[in-house]
């Protein structure tokens, strides 16, 4: 069966300086993975390449078979990075209404109304999110990421900033894309999030050091690492 | 989908222009006309009124498409590099990250920046190609109507050509090293046609500059190419590196809110970034550690060292270049071009940027110069020996490069090259120091300045630098006008005292803000306890 996101002798250098790899690892159609990690073990590096954002030095990538960065790849994935990105010009439920249709999305609106009820944002749809403070900007960076269809989720450090109902909102989120079936990669030191995952994968200096399941010693000595 | 970028592009231009303030719009367009009507006119009282003589319209007929072709070629130079370094468009963060990874055909978001930057270097290029048109037509045979006709399409397909080759190179992945030796043959195929020993690849659309008084078929050929690449850019555009435009985008917002500041340094600084350009993780030469006897200055001293041996090869070349660029401007100033002063300060200013790194570096981190026990003056000015020593040898390229042009100017050129390379330097100093977030600043509702002159002062805030870089193309200027007796030693001195003062300044800024400081300050307590007791 085609895995949700393969990577094969996947490497990343910035100049001189490695950043990623060599990494070879599987993320099957609906699992659920985090990815751990201290500052500078590659682990955003890993999800702006599986995002179609930065190029691969050497190594192949696919999602659901579809080489990166291919029309196919995109329409699949859903990237939430950990520096949300606005228009300067578009309040949040133009940003929504935009992203749905450019994602082929016709019936979006309700999903859109409970996203925002969902995050907290109902009163602020008309509200430019540049504006917003970073917690705020984070919940509509979620409803963004959420609003359009797709079978692979890559996140970023998704927590920073969130207030309690919107780790919880998050969290629900996260139940429900996996339930229908996607898959979720996702980099946190959240102790919920990582509990909750059926699979941990620990990068150390671009490598992985650490892929199975999440036993309570496991995530103790890999988050606090 | 692609409707639904028509559509939302639509909605955001109408909703720009109901926001647009229409009064600013026009105050910027008389600005930019007044400006620009003083340089044609200045400009125009360059070029002399009297027909050109049969003799110097043959030596332009023969001479002047190699000459004028040099643009070409830099342009080509530039896009080469520009390519390579990600250029030479760039889009919103917002696009990259909405646009550019959603389901749609890339070309549909991408083809429009490239095809709005092809318009605007054509434009501009048209405009400044019929100015000097124009201006030719006053002394060469032809109508101006002509002239302005060919400089423009020569000006227009100058710009083209640096936006398609950058496009061309961006989407074929040209790696720098290769763009940058393709730079350098293009420049040097050029040199060699201005000397007369092949024709250069910017020939014909140098050619077609002339057509004011001449027309040749075969330039025809070389302006269709052009176009041709231009419409092969935009056929391509979809083809461009999403990882470059993720930088770009981020870089290019900050570059452009430094340009809109004023900040030359900043802009300096993201164009580094822009280009990808960091220091080495290894020195070139590795700075023993620990050594030394632990006092103040010997730290300052190893960490400017340390900051210089860690420059990346590109910016040695740019900084060879810059001092090469230096030096022909002086030949020019030898040869009675006394405008070309202002070249020499350019290029010895942005030299300076480049060299005094480690005083640019406290500079940016104020929190671990503010927190040293020492004054903040004595350690900034310790920071300038370091890059003052490093200037040697690219003051040496600069006298080279006038020695080869000049051979019997040797002695000036080796005997002034340091000092007057020092006092080139000295306007970036002025311009890193004064920029610098000051601890002492007043707050804005205390300046001194009132809001009506704000445009002037900071117009003077941004050539006041370069100003002072340009006094070393005075020097040069007076090795002209100085008799020979002595002329070395007296330039020799000047700049001195430049560089002194300089220094001084900088050692002594602090103290004299802080008494000025204190001096409005016990004012308005005067004045307001007088006010009190009435």
């Amino acid at each position: 069966m085609t895995a949700a996101l393969e990577v094969t002798g996947l490497s990343k250098t910035y100049g001189d300086a490695p950043a990623v790899g060599p990494l070879d690892l599987a993320v099957q159609i609906g699992e659920r993975v985090v990815l751990l990690g201290h500052n500078g073990s590659g682990k955003t590096t890993l999800l702006r390449i599986a995002a179609g954002m930065l190029e691969a030095t050497e190594g192949e990538i696919s999602i659901h078979g579809h080489e990166i960065g291919s029309m196919d790849a995109r329409a699949l994935t859903s990237y939430l990075g950990d520096q949300p990105v606005f228009y300067d010009d578009l309040s949040v439920w133009e940003h929504l209404e935009y992203v749905a249709r450019l994602h082929g999305t016709d019936e979006w609106k309700d999903h859109a109304t409970d996203l925002l009820g969902m995050l907290g944002l109902e009163d602020r749809a008309d509200d430019l999110p540049t504006t917003f403070s970073r917690g705020l900007k984070q919940k509509a960076a979620i409803a963004l990421a959420f609003i359009r269809p797709f079978e692979l989720l890559l996140v970023d450090e998704p927590f920073v900033g969130l207030d309690h109902a919107g780790r919880e909102a998050l969290l629900e989120l996260f139940r429900r894309a996996h339930a229908e079936g996607a898959a979720l990669l996702v980099a946190t030191h959240e102790l919920t999030t990582v509990n909750r995952s059926e699979r941990v994968i620990a990068l150390r200096d671009g490598v992985v050091v650490f892929d199975g399941v999440p036993t309570g010693a496991d995530v103790e000595a890999l988050v606090t690492k | 989908m692609s409707s639904v970028v028509q559509d939302l592009r639509r909605a955001r231009r109408t909703r720009r222009l109901g926001e647009l303030e229409w009064f600013e719009v026009a105050y910027r367009v008389y600005l930019a006309a007044l400006v620009g009507g003083f340089a044609v006119l200045w400009l125009s009282s360059l070029v002399k009124d009297e027909p050109a003589t049969a003799s110097q319209v043959a030596a332009i007929t023969e001479h002047g498409p190699a000459v004028l072709g040099a643009a070409v070629a830099l342009a080509i130079a530039l896009g080469l590099r520009s390519g390579s370094d990600g250029g030479p468009i760039s889009v919103e963060a917002a696009d990259v990250r909405i646009l550019l990874l959603a389901p749609i055909p890339r070309r549909t978001v991408l083809a429009r920046p490239v095809g709005q930057r092809l318009r605007s270097m054509a434009f501009g290029g048209a405009l400044v190609g019929a100015i000097a048109g124009q201006l030719a037509a006053r002394r060469l045979p032809g109508s101006p109507e002509a002239w302005a006709a060919s400089g423009a399409a020569y000006g227009a397909l100058t710009g083209v050509s640096f936006v398609a080759v950058a496009v061309l190179v961006h989407v074929g992945r040209v790696p720098r090293w290769l763009a940058t030796s393709l730079a350098a043959v293009v420049l040097a195929a050029q040199g060699g046609a201005i000397a007369g020993w092949w024709p250069g690849p910017g020939d014909r659309i140098g050619s077609l500059a002339l057509w004011g008084m001449r027309q040749e078929a075969t330039d025809l050929v070389a302006a269709g190419i052009v176009v041709a690449l231009g419409v092969v850019s935009i056929v391509v555009a979809g083809r461009l590196r999403v990882e470059p435009l993720v930088k770009r985008a981020d870089l290019v917002s900050q570059l452009r809110f430094a340009v809109t500041m004023q900040d030359l340094r900043t802009v300096v600084l993201l164009r580094r970034q822009l280009r990808g350009e960091r220091p080495r993780t290894t020195p070139w030469i590795g700075v023993r550690r620990g050594a030394g006897d632990g006092s103040a200055g010997r730290a300052i001293w190893r960490r400017s060292w340390r900051g210089l041996l860690r420059y990346p090869l590109a910016r040695l070349g740019r900084m060879a270049a810059l001092s090469i660029a230096a030096g022909v401007g002086v030949v020019a100033v030898l040869h009675d071009i006394t405008p070309a002063l202002a070249g020499i300060g350019v290029a010895l200013y942005l030299l300076g940027l480049d060299a005094v790194e480690p005083l640019s570096q406290e500079i940016d981190h104020p929190d671990y110069t503010d927190a040293v026990p020492l004054p903040r003056g004595w350690l900034l000015v310790n920071l300038l020996a370091v890059p003052a020593m490093a200037m040697i040898p690219f003051a040496l390229i600069g006298a080279l490069t006038v020695i080869v042009a000049e051979p019997e100017a040797w002695a000036f050129a080796l005997g002034l090259c340091v000092p007057v390379t020092l006092v080139g330097i000295c306007g970036a100093i002025v311009s890193i120091v004064r920029d610098a977030p000051d601890p002492l600043a007043a707050p804005a509702s205390s300046a001194a300045v009132p809001p009506e002159f704000a445009g002037f002062t900071s117009t003077l805030r941004l050539l006041l630098p370069i100003a002072i870089s340009a006094i070393s193309g005075v020097l040069v200027v007076g090795v002209g006008a100085l008799p020979p007796g002595g002329t070395a030693r007296r330039i020799a001195l000047a700049a001195l005292l430049v560089i002194a003062a300089t220094g001084w300044w900088v050692r002594k800024r602090d103290e004299w803000r802080e008494k000025w400081r204190a001096m409005l300050d016990a004012g308005k307590t005067t004045s307001s306890s007088s006010a009190a007791s009435t």
